[in-house]
């Protein structure tokens, strides 16, 4: 494991088995001594290996310098990017080993892959073509392809020769790098440990000679099929010049109208135009249409490009230009003989514009995986900025004000010194404490001033400020405890105010008052309960010990493993709680509350009964003596008939009896109500038939009598 | 009793009170509202006005060092737990609880930033400082690494000690509050303060240098390619690479900044001070032509005692094995295995 904050570099990791579809073909040989064998069939397996072609999947990308779409000084250091996948630059082959282009040798680590540096005019990138067209015709890439669409760059030859790296470069410009996957400053995110690293060979520079910012793309190409294309070895310069920033004369014309917004043709059309410069009213037209353009002198057609670059109609003076004179332009041009003028599918910008139809050098076109855009400002690295920091703690007031940096070739602002700038407002009133004095609209109405400090002081702070000299509250409820009154007279209210952004911040959040709310409510007394419990219950184990019978270890660990608890103590508790019942469940009640006794039946209460219902004083007494037995109660009806006899009641056709009462009346009542007093049988019944209308109907029901 | 019995009963006493519903981890606050309170203290959310009252406080380009007062939290933390006390009984029960939550929230705001492969440092909450950047600086180099140490670290510091380290002081939070404005905490009074360009990417490039008549000529400094230290001509290491030899780079003709590669590697090569392989069977690798490339990421460093600031800039050194033979044939075997 590689240690945080180190690396290991490796030249390459060359994979096994490059990409493409293979065969697996196994063959068994039986060879018998009898000379009876039989052949076996072969056993044939296909499978593919994989790995980007066209396009490079997001994830792969883990790191592009400079950063996509970043405007800094990047003249000293080289563009690179960092991919996730170890053995991706040595994929695929570019060219079979051995093979000599040149005279530099392919190697087995030669990457198919190089990461190449263009400027605005020296390349155009093309995206969502179809992938049979983003190689140089007639070239070919067979295999898989991993997109139907993707992008290409279209180069000329010129920038090709000047910036493209040579296949000896190819594998000095990538390598692998192990760093510890823990180590996240180092790592990115990728989960191995293992980066590969494609370098450019072009530092992008800025340009000194226009002192403008210039923009580039860095483009990670597929270099398939294509190596024979890079450029021939080439005796080396120990330095280089600025004036070779631009390739060549059209690059620069092309790079200096895009960067100046001027002269870029808009729209195109693919008929040749006729421009009379004699007319000066068409003339001042087209130039209100924004098709004629006056840039630095010159007089440009932005509605063509010619494939001498743009089409410059000539040079002029700007007095003329304002006065709407080009009859001085028409003698050094002949507008109507321009060359013709093509059709540009499309906006464009600087990358996107179309080269070939300025350039008539032969055109290549190499698959992009990835591209991002960055631009060469010239002042501004990390160094530059970080080093005139203005450093102070909080509080501190900076004299003079802040300057951007700028590249060098800007020119000094010469002149009289203007001064400082009128001052606009009172300067700020600023505390030796960090305290600043702030307008306060007091709740009286009153136009005060009052001191606020943030969260950050100059000085190091006692937590509880006034705690040695006065009884600062505990907590304090409202913002208003914990307003203060400074020496001066004026208000603090910096811990009101953090008070009330404190309480403002908990009420945006709804789900934090519903957490509050439910705390208070459940937990609050939940959790003093359980306090007071656990006290209890630790320091009376004794009582656990009494509460277990039969005290088993083994028995009460399983229990508390199998969360068995409530039933290793339940029985235990019951055979407690039953043992002292008086004390713990008390006395039990009896069954029957026996109502008050009535004086008069105290004593002889058989007899009391038998004189009372007029009965055999002996039956009672036998009754009496055996409820149970039915022959006293025989003897009893029998002795007095009338007084106790034996009756059936029909509970049953009671009911119905009543039941028919009562239906056939309330039918009948209802009947009556609901059709009239008219004698209702089922004959009767048989006679009603549909009614045709609502007025036949209130005839029938009530007019019948 | 006997002991065994006795333990036995205080286990049972343990799993009992586990089971009776102790969510809060061990704390009486429970989490969510802890953490939004850990949150607080770490002033997330908190109007970038409250903090920074006025512009003069944190001009343009400007860093700004500060103490955080505690005071200011605590009554932040209060304002948000006087929410929804509705009356008396509510407010003297938050009252009682409230130093034992003051504590636990001390606790929980050292776990708000949690870096990975680091263990969570717990303890009371000390002093706490910090500070303000606002510069083009955030907005260009997303990512800056920041590192506080309560001693000065060693003038060529190879190693970059986790957080944990007790001679690094932990950073509580670390966020940009906009484009351009960057805020850190620390855990304590840092001594020596490193900002530095993020690592991701270690970058390749050379020194320039610009002649009166517009040629630029470019060098790189020597180093070894298996110590990965700076060496000078007679192969002697420094540590300094401007004490290093200083290789020529060659550029390609009619290109400004496009490097003829093969044969700046040929005069990396012949410089024999860097070790590096030469002669026809065995030419210049990629890892060894980076290897020189390498251009270390700056680092501002903020002292409170002016020291060795200037050595300190390129201190930032990466270690580098046999690269051409060891490590390869190793992992070839590795991949072979699989």
């Amino acid at each position: 494991m590689v240690a945080r904050g180190k690396f290991y570099l490796y030249d390459s990791i060359v994979p096994p088995l490059s990409a493409g579809s293979y065969k697996i073909r196994s063959t068994l040989d039986v060879d018998v001594t009898d000379n009876t064998s039989l052949p076996v069939a072969p056993h044939d397996m296909h499978f593919n290996v994989t790995a980007p072609r066209l396009k490079l999947p997001p994830d792969q990308a883990l790191m592009t310098f400079p950063p996509a779409n970043s405007e800094g000084a990047y003249e000293a250091r080289l563009p690179q990017i960092v991919l996730r996948k170890r053995t991706l630059p040595w994929d695929r082959r570019a060219a079979a080993a051995g093979t000599v282009f040149h005279g530099q040798t392919v190697e087995d680590t030669t990457p198919w892959m190089a990461l190449v540096v263009i400027a605005e005019g020296e390349g155009e990138i093309k995206h969502d073509q179809p992938w049979e067209e983003c190689i140089t015709p007639p070239k070919t890439l067979t295999g898989n392809i991993d997109t139907p669409r993707a992008s290409y760059l279209s180069v000329p030859q010129s920038t090709v020769d000047k910036i493209f790296p040579t296949v000896q470069d190819l594998s000095l410009l990538t390598h692998v790098r192990e760093v510890n996957p823990d180590d996240t400053e180092n790592a990115m995110g990728d989960e191995d440990g293992f980066l590969a690293v494609v370098i450019a060979n072009r530092m992008p520079q800025y340009d000194t000679v226009n002192c403008k910012p210039k923009a580039y793309t860095a483009c990670l190409i597929n270099l398939e099929n294509q190596l024979d294309v890079l450029p021939a070895p080439a005796p080396p310069r120990p330095f280089y010049e600025m004036a070779d920033l631009f390739l060549n004369g059209t690059v620069a014309t092309y790079a200096a109208s895009v960067s100046s917004g001027t002269a870029v043709p808009q729209k195109v059309s693919t008929d040749t135009r006729l421009l009379d410069l004699s007319n000066a009213g068409a003339m001042a037209d087209a130039v209100r249409r924004g098709e004629v353009v006056f840039h630095n002198g010159t007089l440009i057609d932005r509605a063509g490009a010619t494939s001498d670059g743009l089409n410059v109609l000539g040079r002029m003076d700007s007095i003329s230009f304002l006065d709407g004179d080009f009859s001085t332009v028409a003698r050094a041009t002949d507008a109507a003989a321009q060359p013709q003028v093509r059709r540009v599918e499309g906006t464009f910008s600087g990358f996107n514009f179309p080269l070939d139809r300025l350039f008539a050098e032969k055109f290549y076109r190499f698959p992009v995986l990835t591209s991002w855009r960055f631009t060469c400002a010239g002042a501004g690295s990390f160094q530059q900025l970080m080093s005139s920091l203005d450093v102070g703690l909080l509080g501190t007031v900076a004299e003079g004000g802040y300057e951007r940096a700028l590249p060098d070739c800007v020119p000094e602002v010469t002149g009289d010194d203007p001064g400082a700038a009128p001052v606009t407002q009172l300067p700020l009133e600023m505390a030796e404490t960090g305290h600043v004095g702030l307008p306060h609209l007091t709740r009286t109405g009153e136009n005060a001033n009052a001191w606020y400090r943030g969260a950050f002081s100059p000085h190091q702070l006692l937590r509880n400020p006034l705690a040695e000299e006065a009884q600062f509250p505990v907590l304090a409820h409202i913002s208003d405890h914990l307003r203060m009154m400074t020496p001066d007279g004026r208000e603090d209210v910096s811990l009101a105010v953090a008070f009330e952004t404190g309480r403002l911040l908990a009420m945006s959040q709804p789900s934090f008052v519903a957490a509050l709310q439910r705390w208070r409510a459940e937990r609050f007394g939940a959790s003093r309960a359980r306090v007071s419990q656990e006290t209890v219950f630790r320091q009376s184990t004794d009582i656990l010990g009494t509460l277990i019978n039969d005290f088993d270890n083994a028995r009460i660990l399983d229990a508390i493993r199998a969360g068995l608890i409530p039933q290793l103590l339940e029985s235990g508790i019951i055979a407690a709680l039953d043992l002292r019942r008086d004390r713990t469940i008390s006395t039990p009640v009896e069954l029957v509350t026996p109502g008050v006794k009535a004086q008069g039946l105290a004593g002889d209460f058989n007899g009391f009964l038998a004189e009372g219902l007029g009965m055999d004083r002996a039956l009672v007494d036998q009754i009496a003596a055996q409820p149970d037995n039915l022959d006293a109660f025989a003897q009893l009806q029998a002795s007095e008939p009338g007084r106790v006899s034996t009756a059936e009641i029909d509970l049953n056709g009671e009911i119905e009896t009543q039941l028919d009462d009562v239906l056939s009346t309330g039918l009948v009542e209802l009947a009556q109500t609901a059709i009239g007093a008219k004698d209702i049988r089922a004959d009767t019944v048989k006679d009603l038939s549909d009614f045709s209308s609502l007025d036949s109907f209130v005839k029938d029901r009530f007019e019948r009598n | 009793m006997a002991l065994s019995q006795n333990m036995t009963l205080q286990l049972l006493a343990d799993a009992v009170f586990d089971t009776t519903g102790d969510t809060a981890g061990g704390t009486i606050t429970p989490p969510e509202i802890l953490t939004f309170l850990a949150k607080l203290r770490m002033l997330e959310g908190v109007p970038f006005n409250n903090l920074v009252p006025d512009t003069e406080l944190l001009p343009n380009e400007s860093i700004r060092f500060f103490y955080l007062d505690r005071a200011w939290t605590d009554a932040l933390v209060q304002g948000a737990l006087s929410v929804a006390t509705t009356n008396t009984i509510e407010r003297g029960q938050l009252e009682q609880l409230y130093p034992q939550i003051e504590g636990e929230v001390d606790d929980a705001e050292r776990q708000y930033r949690a870096p990975g492969g680091e263990p969570v440092l717990r303890g009371t909450a000390g002093v706490v400082t910090g500070f303000l950047l606002r510069s083009a600086a955030v907005a260009g180099w997303p990512g800056l690494h920041v590192r506080a140490y309560k001693n000065e670290p060693a003038p060529n510091d190879a190693e970059i000690v986790p957080e944990s380290h007790p001679s690094r002081i932990k950073l509580l939070r670390l966020q940009r509050l906009s484009p351009a404005v960057l805020l850190a905490l620390f855990d304590g009074i840092p001594k020596v303060l490193h900002i530095e360009e993020p690592r991701q990417g270690i970058q390749f490039g050379v020194n320039l240098k610009t002649s009166a008549r517009g040629r630029t000529t470019a060098t790189v400094p020597a180093r070894n390619v298996e110590t990965g230290n700076y060496v000078n001509a007679s192969g002697v290491e420094k540590d300094l690479p401007t004490q290093a030899q200083q290789i020529p780079v060659s550029f390609r003709r009619g290109a400004a900044g496009v490097l003829d590669l093969s044969n700046t590697a040929r005069s990396f090569a012949a410089a024999t001070s860097t070790n590096m392989s030469a002669g026809p069977n065995d030419p210049v690798s990629g890892a060894e032509f980076a290897m020189q490339m390498i251009r270390f990421p700056y680092r501002q460093v903020f002292a409170q005692n002016v020291g060795t600031t200037a050595t300190q800039n390129d201190a930032f050194k990466p270690t580098l094995g046999k690269v051409a033979a060891r490590y390869t044939t190793a992992l070839k075997l590795k991949i072979a295995e699989d």
